[in-house]
């Protein structure tokens, strides 16, 4: 049985990782930590969770942790427990700068340690066919990539922790943005890109709402345009569409199991054939909560059968660079309703 | 000269959140906005303010967020949740933070308040000006928004709170879902969107003519003691504010009489605006919607998420088969953009609003306090729709 220390009680932890620990075989939660006395005593009587402490360093005795605090303390936290053996599973995207996921991967990889990153997207059928397909070559040439993923943020965060920079380390791009980039890059293999423009709409580099970005990556010798539109306050898409030679895939970004092909090669007469729906794997979609629990189970198999799993961080480390690049090149959004009616100051010199 | 310290209450909302945004970016003033949650406060979190989180029914955490402020803009209100506790924020809140700010000596206390403290059926008109009695409704929003007036002005009598009572409009523009997304969405589904032809004043309010009157309220010493009305203009009429948007989309602006609704009101229906429109605004979304979000009624309104509930298993397949089988309305990522949104029909009160034909006149703001729409409606149209397009409403 693996003993498992549960760092991090927040939403996330609460809806997702707690009850896909308790339901897979073979793990164990024994701690669980948080600053957070009352959600942390509540979640340990709920899991029967025996050890509870605020500082994370008193945990012991565990061959593995979940870590889901924001971003700026994963670096710490994760470094602290593969220096002592322990495998580690660590919410996306990983680290707020590429330098710092090196540095753990390199930990990771000395100790022999079982080291995820909770892009659950990645065990979703659609990424795999779309893989497939870019690699076999079945629609020819890819020719370049759209995504846009947004919605009403309505995520009921239990502290406040994402939403300053310096431990959330960014908005839109850092939280939506690891797995809709992730989920390209994972395509292609994690190749290097080349960022050509990052717009968003935090002036001075807060939790930007919104944002936009262009990028380049190679496929068979040739750059491949990207087009990334996010957003926590407009309705988009939600769909990653790859164009190729012959035709189209378009996945939506929270159907694990359906994506919508077009064959061109296919027509009857001069129209383009409409977009087919296929369903990949269980012809119904598997619930997105599920993911967690696949998630879980794969990183249990791989501490037991010491094997890479899906997640694995050891490649991540180009998706937090690009994400790193857009913060470092960012150009504001043009959104002429913010600045509209902004040129005369109504309250200047004013003394009550 | 020392810039006055300002906090904004609600300052993640879509009033505040804007009134922020103005003090940054015209004012050259760095606001203390406050926040409640997360989610509510995404705009807010990109921009470099003084950010206080803060439970409003917490006294201890309401005299940290107004201590060093000169001014409080109060556009918190109770926005969710039961009506208890709706109440408990928009009456207790307003309370709390009155005291705390009086304790730490703000010179100015500057309420947002509500036309609908008159009701959605009000009393008085064709033109009514800032003397017209508040009227208890029976609507958590409206009868909150008086019973905080009635606390405030208690405190200004009896104990000097330097208060005035903006009494707004419908404020429209970005981000305004009752009177810009949602009118656009449900002229899109041909659902009732004017009333009498939409020949009545609106006492509309573009949402930066709004700001522009919260900061007249700051500034003019003699807006002290006073209620205003606040609305672009007392000629704008709902057919002038929403023929525009039904023109982006190229639908109709559908109409109701207003001796209509108040028929159906009588004959028992709880939401006219469904009865008037059945087969639009139940049947249409429910097929649409049991095609693509098997698992949620997030989408639904009250009455269509009841009779979806009562539908057996084997009809409701039978209506996603149906669905699905006609290639039409078969679910395909393109089909998630707007066209294929469900719109919610007006409610009764939503129709009074439109029909009342009650004029709030803006004249006492325009005399004592030099207001003038800082836009004119043609520039704050041109901007919605600029923000509606992004949004991908229109």
């Amino acid at each position: 049985m693996l003993k498992v220390g549960v760092i991090g009680c927040g939403a996330i932890m609460q809806k997702a990782h707690l009850p896909a620990l308790a339901i897979t075989e073979g793990i164990k939660a024994e701690w669980l930590v948080d600053l957070n006395d009352q959600a942390v005593a509540r979640e340990a009587q709920r899991f029967g969770i025996p050890h509870t402490t605020q500082d994370y360093k008193q945990v012991t005795g565990v061959d593995a942790v979940i870590i889901a605090t924001p971003p700026g303390l994963h670096l710490s936290m994760c470094s602290h427990f593969l220096q002592q053996g322990v495998h580690v599973l660590c919410e996306k995207p990983l680290t707020i700068r590429a330098d710092e996921t090196r540095e753990l991967v390199k930990l990771a990889k000395e100790k022999s340690l079982v080291f995820s990153v909770g892009l659950h997207r990645r065990y979703h059928a659609t990424h795999d066919f779309i893989r497939q397909v870019i690699e076999s070559g079945w629609l020819g040439k890819l020719e370049r990539i759209d995504g846009e993923e947004g919605g009403a943020f309505d995520w009921e965060c239990q502290s406040t922790g994402n939403m300053a920079i310096g431990t959330g380390g960014g908005g839109v791009l850092i939280d939506t943005g690891s797995h809709t980039l992730d989920c390209i890059m994972y395509w292609l293999r994690w190749p290097e890109t080349m960022l050509q423009e990052y717009r968003d709409n935090s002036p001075e580099g807060l939790i930007e709402t919104d944002s936009e970005m262009t990028f380049t990556l190679p496929c068979n010798g040739a750059e491949v345009p990207v087009r990334v539109e996010l957003s926590r306050t407009r309705t988009l898409r939600n769909t990653l569409q790859v164009f190729f030679e012959h035709g189209m895939i378009e996945a939506a970004a929270t159907r694990p199991s359906n994506v919508w092909f077009q064959d061109k090669r296919l027509a009857r007469d001069s129209e383009e054939p409409t977009p087919i729906r296929l369903a990949l794997g269980n012809a119904a979609d598997i619930a997105l909560g599920d993911y967690y629990n696949i998630q879980m189970e794969d990183f249990a198999g791989a501490i037991c059968e010491g094997r890479e799993p899906k997640n694995s961080a050891l490649a991540v480390a180009p998706l937090v660079q690009l994400i790193e690049d857009c913060y470092a090149n960012r150009q504001p959004l043009d959104e002429p309703w913010v600045t509209f009616q902004t040129d005369t100051p109504l309250l200047e010199g004013l003394v009550l | 000269m020392s810039t006055p310290k300002i906090l904004v209450t609600g300052g993640g909302g879509f009033l505040g959140g804007r009134l922020v945004a103005r003090l940054l970016l015209a004012e050259k003033i760095v606001p203390r906005a406050m926040g409640y949650s997360p989610a509510g406060s995404v705009r807010l979190c990109r921009l470099p303010v003084d950010l206080c989180w803060c439970n409003i029914l917490k006294s201890e955490q309401v005299a940290k967020a107004v201590e060093g402020c000169d001014v409080v803009i109060h556009c918190a209100y109770g926005a969710g949740g039961s009506d208890e506790l709706q109440r408990a924020v928009t009456v207790d809140g307003t309370r709390n933070l009155a005291v705390e700010a009086q304790k730490a000596g703000v010179k100015k206390f500057v309420h947002i308040s509500t036309q609908g403290v008159y009701s959605y059926l009000p009393d008085g008109g064709p033109i009514a000006d800032e003397t017209l009695p508040m009227k208890p409704s029976g609507d958590v929003y409206c009868d909150t928004k008086m019973e905080a007036e009635n606390v405030l002005w208690e405190m200004h009598r009896n104990g000097g709170l330097p208060l005035t009572v903006l009494r707004m409009g419908n404020i429209w523009g970005p981000f305004s879902a009752p009177y810009t997304v949602g009118p656009i969405s449900a002229i899109r589904a041909g659902v009732i969107s004017v009333v009498n032809g939409g020949k009545h004043a609106s006492n509309a309010i573009h949402v930066d003519n709004a700001v522009e009157a919260i900061l007249l309220a700051v500034r003019e010493a003699q807006a002290i003691g006073q209620i205003y009305h606040v609305t672009d203009s007392d000629e704008l009429t709902w057919e002038q504010l929403y023929q525009p948007y039904a023109d982006w989309i190229g639908a109709e602006l559908k109409s109701i009489d207003f001796a209509d609704i108040a028929k159906l009101a009588a004959a028992g229906a709880d939401d006219v605006g469904f009865f008037a429109d059945a087969w639009k605004n139940a049947v249409l979304p429910i097929l649409k919607y049991s095609s693509f979000q098997a698992n949620s009624t997030k989408s639904l309104g009250g009455l269509q998420k009841k009779l979806w509930k009562m539908t057996p298993e084997s009809l409701r397949e039978r209506c996603r088969k149906r669905v699905l089988d006609n290639p039409k309305t078969e679910y395909r990522p393109p089909a998630l953009k707007v066209t294929q949104k469900v719109a919610k029909p007006p409610s009764a009160d939503l129709l009074h609003v439109y029909g009342h034909g009650v004029c709030f006149s803006n004249k006492k703001l325009k005399e004592e306090l030099g207001y003038e729409p800082r836009a004119s409606h043609e520039e704050c149209l041109a901007v919605t729709k600029a923000w509606a397009k992004s949004a991908r409403h229109i």
